[in-house]
Order: structure tokens, then sequence, then C-alpha cells
């Protein structure tokens, strides 16, 4: 079963893509926090990375810099932004530190979410 | 009548003789007289005692020469007379000496020359006279006699005044060695003065060309400087003369030129001497009092001679112009100089306030951020169970999807409103970001328009579009397809039922031209330069029902299409419909 990690700290929000992904047939695990998310991706295993940014601990582009700088052993799945944050300068940031996509999450109804998330995982 | 040893007989015109004596002196006693009424201070004094001597000699000689003789007929005391003029001679030159009454050295120059063409001038006529009778006639006779001295006469009147200029140009050599030049002075100190502007300049010069000429001890050029003496750039640091604000009052109050020699016993007398100063010239323009050129003893030990204190009295105002021109020239670079501090600081102080306006800036964008970040995330979760409610529930109670519909609807709005929100204060910031990249138009005006198919679906409004071939822009792709979302966004929500929506693309010089063709119910030709504007909605008829907006989507498009070096128009008719178009450059 494919394995996705979900970085995010708003209960509701974890709820909602949890569900969504689940329907999708994708099993989810979570991170709340960026220390916790970091730990989890080097421990690897995940075909797809979730990343919110603005998490409490290490922000999301802590977390990415902190891997660009010591990647990790076992290899992980892409890295993809989940953010409501629109500024281009932080996505343009994200994208040179190793992210390969980002999902506006206001933008995107659950349907849109899946197929972009299937689109990832191909 | 005898007198010493003489047997003096007087003639019949004795008493006219005596009589022109008289009135020679009685003229001189009465312009004595007239200059001793208006003259003061030294001059008064000299005058008192050439009156002494001259009374003193005029008592002795009336009584000795005029009214012995006349009414005893005696001529015994003659003596007296030489007595007087004796005491008279004396006390002239006690006058002379003590006062400087002329310049004693000039009368001696000149008395030197004219004896020396007397004992010249006589010599050729005895001579001459001589010669002849020696050398050439031996024997004297009366015609001859006359013509020889009228030859002499006649060779003496033509030599007179060469012999005479010789003379005095050897005397004045011999007296004056070492003078200067008046006419030179003048020359150097008014080319000096008239081409100098700074002030410290301009003193040292002129006090320079002062001592070396006239050789003087000491000197100063003295003014006012923020109400305070200011003694003047002189070259000769040793020979400074300083002075004292109150000395400086005190000497303004006389306002007059003193000259040591010249002026009573008193304070200004002994300040002068205090001080060692032998001249002082106030400066004035015709308006202004500037200050004082002060003059020590010559070197020579000589005093100031007229010729002196007249170059002086030349240079007094030609120097206080200068001198005003100089202080003024100084006030204003002075001035300049405060200017351009002041101008420094102030530059320094906005740069100062202008960082905290740029961190104050930063703030607002970060606040901004922040804002915009917080309230689009429980929106976007909001949105997301609320579609998955309709899509649970929505088959089962259709009163509960029309419901969810209108939250989810509402949630919308609110996630684009917050969009709008953020555009709208980058652009007002100018931090709008942009990521050009290369699309083709014609495809983007196809996707839009069947993104917004449904819901012109549900007002039966057909949106067709027109783009022959490609067309290449470089744009940020997500801006302009909000921008072009927008546009047939409205011209669908002003469209009556049964209407038509068209999208063209064409190509216009260097620009590629979308136009958003409506049959709607058009724009008022007074509302069309609101249309742009921040919040600038228009009042529309209430036939359509027409869902709210924010009224920021045409004021975002037309900077989004300005900030791409593009332009966005409308042509509108009331009751037929609107025509917006925007162009972009072609790639």
């Amino acid at each position: 079963m494919t394995k996705i990690l979900l970085v995010e700290d708003d209960k509701n929000a974890i709820s909602l893509y949890k569900q969504i992904l689940e329907s999708g047939g994708y099993q989810v695990e979570i991170a709340e926090d960026g220390e916790a998310g970091l730990t989890k991706i080097k421990e690897g295993g995940h075909s797809l990375v979730l990343l919110d940014v603005m998490i409490p601990k290490m922000d999301g582009l802590a977390v990415l810099s902190a891997l660009k700088k010591d990647p990790p052993k076992t290899p992980t799945g892409k890295i993809v932004l989940l953010t409501n944050l629109t500024h281009n300068s932080i996505l343009e940031e994200a994208k040179s530190l190793g992210a390969a996509e980002y999902l506006d999450k206001a933008s995107l109804n659950p349907d849109q979410f899946l197929e972009k998330v299937k689109s990832f995982l191909q | 009548m005898t007198a010493y040893g003489v047997e003096t007989r007087l003639g019949n015109l004795y008493p006219l003789v005596m009589a022109y004596w008289t009135m020679i002196p009685i003229v001189a006693v009465v312009n004595l007289i007239r200059k001793y009424i208006v003259s003061q201070g030294i001059t008064r004094q000299q005058i008192r005692l050439i009156f002494i001597g001259f009374g003193f000699y005029a008592s002795t000689a009336t009584v000795g020469a005029v009214v012995l003789p006349i009414f005893w007929n005696t001529s015994r005391y003659f003596f007296t007379l030489v007595l007087g003029c004796l005491v008279f001679v004396g006390l002239t030159v006690f006058a002379i000496v003590k006062h400087r009454l002329f310049d004693i050295r000039l009368v001696a120059a000149r008395s030197i020359s004219y004896l020396l063409l007397l004992v010249i001038l006589t010599v050729i006529y005895a001579g001459g006279l001589l010669g002849v009778a020696v050398f050439i006639t031996k024997q004297t006779s009366l015609t001859g006699n006359l013509i020889i001295s009228t030859v002499l006469a006649l060779t003496i009147a033509f030599t007179f005044q060469p012999l005479r200029t010789l003379l005095e140009r050897a005397t004045d050599i011999l007296f004056f060695k070492g003078r200067y030049s008046p006419n030179n002075l003048l020359y150097v100190l008014s080319k000096s003065m008239a081409t100098t502007l700074t002030l410290s300049t301009l003193t040292y010069e002129v006090l320079d060309i002062l001592v070396k000429q006239i050789k003087i001890t000491k000197t100063a050029i003295v003014t006012l400087k923020n109400k305070q003496v200011y003694i003047a750039e002189n070259p000769h640091t040793h020979g400074i003369i300083k002075i004292t604000n109150s000395d400086y009052e005190e000497l303004k109050s006389q306002d007059k030129l003193l000259i040591f020699d010249e002026i009573e016993e008193g304070s200004i007398k002994s300040l002068l001497r205090k001080k060692e100063i032998s001249v002082v010239l106030p400066l004035h323009t015709k308006k202004d009092f500037i200050g004082f050129l002060m003059l020590g003893e010559k070197s020579s030990g000589d005093i100031y001679f007229d010729d002196d204190i007249n170059i002086l009295k030349i240079l007094g105002p030609e120097m206080a112009v200068a001198l005003q021109n100089a202080q003024r020239f100084e006030e204003i670079n002075q001035f300049n100089a405060t200017l351009q501090e002041k101008v420094k600081r102030a530059t320094k102080e906005l740069s100062l306030v202008n960082d905290k306006l740029q961190k104050l800036d930063l703030l607002k964008d970060e606040f901004i951020t922040i804002a915009s970040h917080d309230l689009r995330s429980p929106l976007a979760t909001t949105k997301g169970f609320v579609w998955m409610a309709v899509k649970d529930i929505g088959k089962s109670s259709p009163s509960a999807k029309e419901h969810l519909d209108k939250a989810l609807e509402s949630t919308e709005r609110s996630i684009s409103l917050v969009n709008d929100m953020l555009d709208v204060s980058r652009i007002e910031a100018g931090r709008i970001e942009l990521r050009p990249e290369k699309l083709n138009i014609c495809q983007m005006a196809s996707e839009v328009a069947e993104e917004l198919a449904n819901i012109a679906k549900d007002k039966k409004i057909e949106v067709s579009t027109n783009c022959k071939g490609n067309a290449f822009v470089k744009v940020d792709k997500e801006r302009i397809h909000r921008v072009l979302t927008n546009l047939v966004g409205n011209a669908i929500k002003f469209t009556p039922e049964l209407g038509k929506v068209g999208i063209s693309v064409t190509k216009n010089g260097k620009m590629a031209e979308v136009a958003i063709t409506d049959s709607g119910i058009g724009i008022k030709k007074d509302d069309l330069p609101k249309l742009f504007t921040k919040f600038g909605k228009i009042e529309t008829s209430s036939k359509i029902p027409v869902t709210t907006g924010t009224g920021l989507g045409l004021y975002i498009s037309k900077n989004i299409v300005e900030l791409s070096h593009g332009k966005i128009w409308v042509k509108s008719t009331p009751g037929k419909g609107s025509v917006f178009t925007f162009s972009l450059p072609i790639a």
C-alpha cells in the first residue's frame, strides 16, 4: 500500500486530508510539527511527503534545508508543499531547497487534490 | 634822527611804507583769526602760539619802529623789533616742532634748493658781468653794461625753471630718501583690493603693501565679527595692533580720522599711546561703518605727513567697500556651507526615517502574509469538508445539498476575497511578484471558456472562442489566468439568459489583443472611469440578479496587465453589451 507522510499541525486539516487520502486508497502517516516530520522523512518509507510550511518547531523551509544539508540515507518520495501561503518568493525558495511542487490548499477541492496526488506518485 | 651810530633820514614816503608793512600783518592776522574760529584741537593751539608770537612782535614793532620814530623822532628802540621778531620765530618753531604745523622737512628741502638756486644765479650774473669786464671790454661803459646785463638777465630767465626743477629733485633725493611713491602705492593697493575677494587674503595683502611701502612698525585692520572685535589677518605677526571691544567702542564714538600727534591729551590719546597707534582711520562705506585701519609709528621715526594722510583718506572708502564685499562673500560662503551641512543632516534623517519605513513596510508585508495565510487555512478546510458533505448527503437530501452548495459558494467567495485583498496589498506595496513564462494565450482562452462553461450553461449563455493559430506571450500564467477568468466571469455575470459571450484573440503589431465581448446590460458612459479603480463597483439595474463581488477584480486585472507591459480598456453601449480588451506583448 502506498504510504504518504502528511506534515501538518492543524487538527481539522489533518482530519480532512487523512480522509481524502484514505478514500483515495493511500496509507497516511502524520507528523504534527517540523522536527517530527524531519525525523520521519529521514526514517524513509514514504512514497510522497505533503509538507505544510507554517508548522511549529521547524517550519517547512527549515525542514527542507535540513534535508538538503543532510540528505536521508534511505530514499524518500517527492516532497510537495501543501500550504495556504501564496508568496512566490517562499514557493521559489522551497523549490530551490528540493520541494517538487506545491499545492494551494484553498484553491483545490478534494477531487482536484486527489488527482494532483496521483500525478505526483506517477 | 639818530639810530645806532647811523644817521637815518626819513624820506617823505616813509609813512606809506610803514602803512604797507602794517597792512600785511593785519591781513595775516585776519586770516589767522578766521582760521582760529573754525579750527579745533591741535590747530587751535598752534594758531594760539603764533598769535602770542605775532602779538609780541607786532607790539614791539609798533612801539619801536612806528610810534617812537614818528612821535618822538627816535630810532633808538629799533632793536626791540628784532627781539619781538625772535620771539615770534621762536614760538612758531615751537608750534612746528611740537604740533606738526607743516612738513618741516619739505620746507628745509625747498629752502636749500632755493638757496642753491640763488647762489648759482648770482654766480652766473656777477661772474658774467665780471668776466665781460675783465676779459672782453676792459673798460665799462653804461651802454655796454646795459647790453651785458640784459643778456645775462635773459640767460637767467631761461635757465631759472629747469635749474629749479633740477635742484628740487636733487634735494628731494637727499631729504626724502626711501620715500614711497604715492601714485604707485595707490595703484598697487587699488589693484589688490579690486582683485581679492577673500577677507583674510585681502587684509593680508593690503597690510603687507602698506607696511612695506610706508614702512610702518605696527598695523591692524579691525572689524566686528559676531559682535566681537576681529583683528584681521596680518602678515607681520610681530607688528599687530590689538584692541579690545571697549577700545573699539571708544574709537568708534570718535568716528573720525585720529592722528596721535594732533589730538589733545585725553582718554583717546592715552589709549593710542598705550597701544602705540599713530593713526586711526575709520572705514566707512556710503551707508555702513566697517571698522578701522590702524597704523603704528613709521620705522624711520618720521611723523605722518600730509601726503600720507591724504593717501589714507583716499584709500579709506575704497578699503571699506572692499572689506564689506569680502565680508559678504565670506558670509555667503559660510551660509552655503551651513546650508550644505543642513541638507546633509536632513538627508541623513530622511534616510533613517526611510529605513524605519522600510522596516515597517516589511512588517506590514509579513502581517498581511500571515493574516491571509491564517484566514485561508480554516476556509480551505471548510471548503474541503463541505465539498465532501455535498458528495455524501447531496444524493439523499436535495434540500441539504442546496444548503451545502450555498455554504460552499460562500466559502469560495471568502477565499477569493482573501486572495483579492492579498493581491491589492501587494500591488500597493509594489511587491507583486510575477513569474513570467511563455504560453499560448489562445489555449488559455479556450481553457477559461471551458472552465466557466458550467456557470454559462446555467444561464443558457453560449461562450465562443475565436483564435486563429497561436499567440505566444511571456506572462505570469496564474495571474493572467485570473485576469481572463475575471473578465469572462464578469461577462457571463452581467449578460442576461440566452445571451452571448465571445473571447477573441488577435494580433496587433507587437501585441496580442484579447477581447471579451458580451451581449449584456452594458455600462453607462459616466461609470466607465470608475471601473478600473479600487472598489469601483457600479450600480446595475435590478433586472439581472448579480452575485456580489469584491469590486477588486478589475483593479487587480488592470494592475497585472500593466505590470505585464500591456494595456486594458473597455467599450460599452448600455443595453447592448460591452467589450473588455487587454493587450500583452507577443513573446
